[in-house]
């Protein structure tokens, strides 16, 4: 919010009425709103990747609003999605809920409450812009590893020592270190937490039933 | 009861006298005519059935078949014997191909083979051939007896085979002498002839006969031409020239005939007289000539044929020759060709004759006789119906009161809602004044208000009706009423002592005589039939009370069927707001969608023009623009209302100019949302030029609205969910509706179990939505059918008559 060009809302809804007036309100809170009549109109004018938010109908023909978020969610980035429905159907509002919604208003909704929503669900989706940025720049310097390197990383955040590093790749410890020197460097780490971190961010992690034995005391 | 006594004694009342008559004039026919009559029947004690094959080698349709026919059977009938007479027609003439043949025998082999023949009667030429031909195979050891076969035929009949016959002579030579003394001045004569086997036989046969003709006749033969082609060589022909007609079964051309179809073609325009062989052709454009009657060759052979049935074996039968043929002429034709009739030798006859006097002489003196005493018969009659006279008398009272019953029955039967009502008051009116009482009323008895009050009256001129009685001051009558009995009374004497109370009331009111009867339906008093008389006293007759319970009886027919109809129309219109309600429910939360979306524009429009309200300056181009779109929404949201209103409304049925494309549109507006939830595509076909329809316009949505929720349902569980809403003008000129869906279609056991009451597939139905659409329809002078579609699916078409029409 704090950025120069204020964020950009989705909207989908079939009625032109509640179309432009959800525009109208939007824009004189001060975002920036695409509007689209239609669920395959919007993916046929797909916004730019990454998080984005979007305040979405439940009822349409063809494409409803359940189905444009499960389509989305296949996309690999779903969306921070306020619904609004017609009807407080619960099972339709915990599915929404279930698959990532930020919220589910009912029709007729007050202006604040659907302002209250769509801060939050653009909150959600700055957050998830800068969750995804970081692990993108993450996951770049990770590609710079060598397998060597990767082998130690996944060892060092699952807080082995050197020493069994050492004993389960079957190098040397001094070994161990020049690699873990690398990885710190190339990782951009200032600390061994600090590599964890990303590694829960990529989910790097050894798999358990390889070393059973070996639990880390 | 009293009334089907006299209604069955009229037809003898009145119509005696003429029975009589008829009666004495064929008594008189009997007696004079009878001897004549009484034609001796043949004796014989009947043997056991036979069954015997009539098999003609011609259609059935020749003229000639038919008179052999009938010659058989005539003869079979009078000689009484039960025989099984079976026929075959081989149409051989016309049928010529081979593998025919075969069909033929071998249906004849199938037919009779378990069938044993005890004779097979052949007729005709082809007919005989056939019979020798495969009858051993076919009809083994029955006998052959033949007919209507020419000597000329060529047909050999072996020696010691059972078979006998009729020969057939024509008798060319005769004929033509015949012609001769008709047209003493002839100088050609032209034999025209076919080319079937039969065709031929006969031709060959007419050569024969006329070798011996004497000179002086130029001879030509015309065989086998084309009809088209005889025709214009006979009408070349000069009046000096005789023709003689032999038979054409068949052309050239390869057309089939009978004799007397080219008759008809070329008769009228041949230029000489055409002289023939066959009876069958007399009547039919021939002058005449010495004529073989078929008839009589029918008869022979049955004869002979009897007489193999009665054991002579058919081998020591020989064939016999015909009856020598008639000499018969057309009197038409002899005058048409001017030709003398006098030159007829004398045993000729001669039909068609001019009617005259001298040849109907003895016709008329029989029928003058027959007038003469059938004159005298009437005088006798007159005498005896003097007698009666007073009988009549009586009845006819009676009759008069009939006639006034049974208009007044015939008349209330039909009458329907308003017009009833001044049917009843009508035939009050009627009874009224033939009985010449001075009021005549329909009462009601309200025990719950205690008063009795007309429902319907007729009161002579000056005299008043009672508005409303107590009930309580006509105990005895109230009680009689319910009993179900009837009261009269002559004078206030004749009541009985427990009606004290009512005889005051009797004498409050002035009444002096009185009637009255109690109107049951469905064994509930409906009313009571009241008769009474204020100026003098009046005596009723057991036989007048029974009849006027009677006419009560007709009233209360009337009031019950009005009732039922008042009743059903009630139920009907309970049921029919019942199923527009129960419609609703199933699109309540459509509807509420339908609500929803402009309620949701116009709030959040109203709270962003709050908004702007508050700031500085106040954007004034936009506010404006907020509070149009808030209107339009309102408006939007009171549309929907309205439309729901409307549908839900119960209320009279009213009959306006409606367009049927409008209110599909209408209905359609209400399920749009609910189509959009269930993923079905809507589309409609609506036809400008469907015709406008004077009906309900509420009721007309709600059919409509039933179609298109059943064919949503239809579809729950289809794959392609496309619903088709049409309109159009059927070949009838009446508009129609029709809603097509993808669903399963109906079973086809179910297609008429539909529109029964109660008959649903669905799980949540009641199954009154298309009883109640049929009824609806069908209150309009429509139809509602269902149909299953050939892609899929089903279509329910409703049609409605067009206004035009209506008012035609």
């Amino acid at each position: 919010m704090s950025k120069r060009t204020p964020p950009t809302v989705y909207v989908v809804d079939d009625d032109a009425s509640v179309l432009k007036s959800l525009g109208r309100m939007l824009r004189r809170a001060g975002f920036a709103v695409e509007c689209f009549s239609s669920g395959r109109d919007f993916l046929a004018h797909p916004p730019p990747p990454g998080p984005s938010c979007m305040i979405l109908d439940v009822r349409m023909p063809q494409l409803d609003g359940l189905e444009l978020q499960a389509s989305l969610a296949a996309r690999g980035c779903p969306p921070a999605i306020v619904f609004i429905s017609g009807s407080s159907d619960i099972p339709i509002s915990v599915r929404a809920m279930k698959a990532g919604a930020v919220d589910f208003l009912t029709k007729p909704y007050s202006t604040d409450e659907l302002l209250d929503a769509v801060r939050r669900a653009v909150a959600r989706s700055e957050v998830d812009q800068a969750r995804h940025a970081r692990s993108e720049a993450i996951a770049g310097r990770m590609r710079t590893l060598s397998r060597r390197e990767a082998e130690v990383l996944s060892q060092v955040v699952t807080g082995r020592l050197n020493k069994q590093i050492a004993g389960e790749l079957g190098i040397t410890e001094k070994t161990v270190k020049v690699h873990r020197a690398r990885v710190m460097r190339k990782m951009q780490a200032d600390s061994v937490a600090d590599l964890v971190r990303m590694g829960e961010v990529l989910g790097v992690r050894p798999s358990p039933e390889e070393h059973p034995s070996r639990a880390p005391e | 009861m009293a009334n089907q006594a006299h209604t069955r004694s009229t037809p003898s009342g009145r119509h005696g006298p003429l029975g009589v008559t008829l009666w004495g004039v064929l008594l008189f026919v009997l007696v004079v005519a009878g001897p004549a009559l009484a034609a001796p029947a043949g004796p014989g004690i009947p043997p056991p059935a036979k069954n015997v094959l009539l098999l003609y080698g011609e259609s059935r349709v020749l003229p000639a078949v038919l008179e052999l026919d009938d010659g058989i059977r005539v003869r079979f009938a009078e000689a009484g014997v039960t025989a099984q007479l079976f026929t075959e027609y081989l149409d051989l003439s016309w049928a010529t191909e081979p593998r025919y043949q075969d069909h033929a025998r071998a249906f004849l082999r199938d037919k009779y083979g378990a069938r044993p023949l005890d004779a097979v009667i052949a007729l005709g030429t082809l007919g005989l051939r056939f019979a020798l031909q495969h009858g051993p195979e076919l009809f083994p050891g029955a006998p052959i007896v033949f007919a209507a076969v020419t000597p000329a035929s060529g047909i050999e009949i072996p020696q010691g085979a059972p078979v006998t016959g009729v020969w057939m002579r024509p008798e060319a030579a005769a004929t033509v002498a015949v012609a001769r003394r008709l047209q003493p001045g002839a100088r050609r004569l032209v034999v025209v002839g076919g080319i079937s086997p039969q065709d031929r036989a006969l031709m060959e046969d007419i050569r024969l006969d006329l070798a011996g003709q004497p000179a002086g006749l130029e001879t030509t033969y015309l065989e086998g031409l084309p009809l088209e082609d005889l025709r214009r060589a006979l009408a070349a022909l000069r009046p000096d020239s005789i023709v003689l007609l032999g038979s054409i079964l068949r052309d050239t051309g390869g057309g089939t005939f009978s004799a007397r179809e080219s008759l008809r073609l070329f008769g009228p325009v041949s230029g000489a007289p055409i002289y023939g062989l066959s009876e069958t052709m007399l009547g039919h454009g021939i002058v005449g000539g010495r004529l073989i009657s078929f008839r009589r060759q029918g008869a022979e052979v049955a004869d002979l044929t009897l007489r193999v049935l009665g054991g002579e074996p058919a081998a020591s039968l020989a064939p016999i020759r015909g009856t020598a043929s008639t000499l018969a002429f057309d009197g038409r034709e002899l005058r048409r060709w001017g030709l003398n009739e006098a030159r007829l030798p004398p045993d000729s006859v001669v039909t068609n004759r001019r009617p005259s006097w001298t040849v109907y002489r003895w016709q008329i003196a029989g029928g003058a006789a027959l007038i003469v005493l059938q004159a005298a018969l009437i005088v006798v009659l007159l005498a005896h119906r003097r007698r009666r006279k007073r009988a009549e008398a009586a009845l006819t009272e009676r009759l008069a009161f009939e006639t006034v019953v049974s208009d007044l029955s015939a008349r209330l039967i039909n009458l329907r809602g308003p017009d009833l009502g001044v049917g009843i008051v009508h035939g009050l009116k009627r009874v009224g004044e033939h009985l010449g009482v001075d009021r005549a009323s329909i009462l009601e008895l309200s025990p719950r208000d205690g008063t009795i009050s007309p429902m319907y009256a007729w009161t002579a001129a000056g005299v008043d009706m009672p508005a409303r009685l107590d009930i309580e001051q006509f105990p005895w009558l109230v009680g009689r009423m319910r009993r179900g009995e009837a009261y009269a009374f002559a004078r206030h004497d004749d009541l009985p002592a427990e009606a004290a109370t009512d005889r005051a009331a009797f004498e409050r009111l002035g009444i002096r005589s009185g009637v009255g009867t109690p109107l049951r339906a469905g064994g509930a008093l409906v009313g009571v039939l009241t008769l009474a008389v204020l100026r003098r006293e009046q005596s009723w007759s057991s036989d007048l009370i029974a009849r006027i319970e009677f006419v009560g009886g007709v009233f209360a027919a009337a009031l019950s069927n009005h009732r039922g109809e008042v009743e059903r129309e009630a139920l009907r219109r309970d049921l029919t707001h019942v199923g527009r309600v129960s419609s609703m429910g199933e699109l309540a939360a459509s509807i509420a969608h339908e609500l929803n979306q402009p309620l949701t524009a116009i709030l959040s429009n109203a709270q962003v023009a709050q908004q702007l309200l508050g700031g500085q300056p106040i954007d004034l181009a936009e506010l404006r623009e907020i509070l149009a779109d808030i209107v339009a929404d309102d408006r939007r949201a009171g549309e929907v209302i309205r439309r729901l209103r409307e549908f839900v409304r119960k209320g009279e049925t009213r009959r306006d100019r409606v367009d049927v494309n409008t209110v599909v549109e209408d209905v359609l507006g209400l399920v749009r949302n609910d189509a959009m939830v269930r993923n079905v595509a809507v589309m409609t076909e609506l036809a400008p030029d469907a015709p406008a329809v004077r009906a309900d316009r509420i009721q007309l949505q709600q059919v409509v609205l039933n179609l298109v929720l059943n064919g949503l349902d239809a579809m729950r569980d289809s794959a392609e969910r496309d619903l088709l809403v049409a309109t159009g003008v059927d070949p009838a000129g009446a508009a129609y509706v029709a809603v097509s869906d993808r669903g399963g279609g109906i079973a086809e056991e179910d297609l008429r179990r539909v529109f029964d009451p109660f008959f649903t597939t669905k799980r949540e139905g009641l199954g009154m939505g298309l009883a109640i659409a049929r009824s609806l329809v069908e209150s309009h002078g429509g139809r509602l059918i269902a149909e299953n579609n050939k892609q899929g699916g089903a279509t329910f078409t409703f049609t409605i008559p067009a206004e035009d029409a209506d008012a035609a």
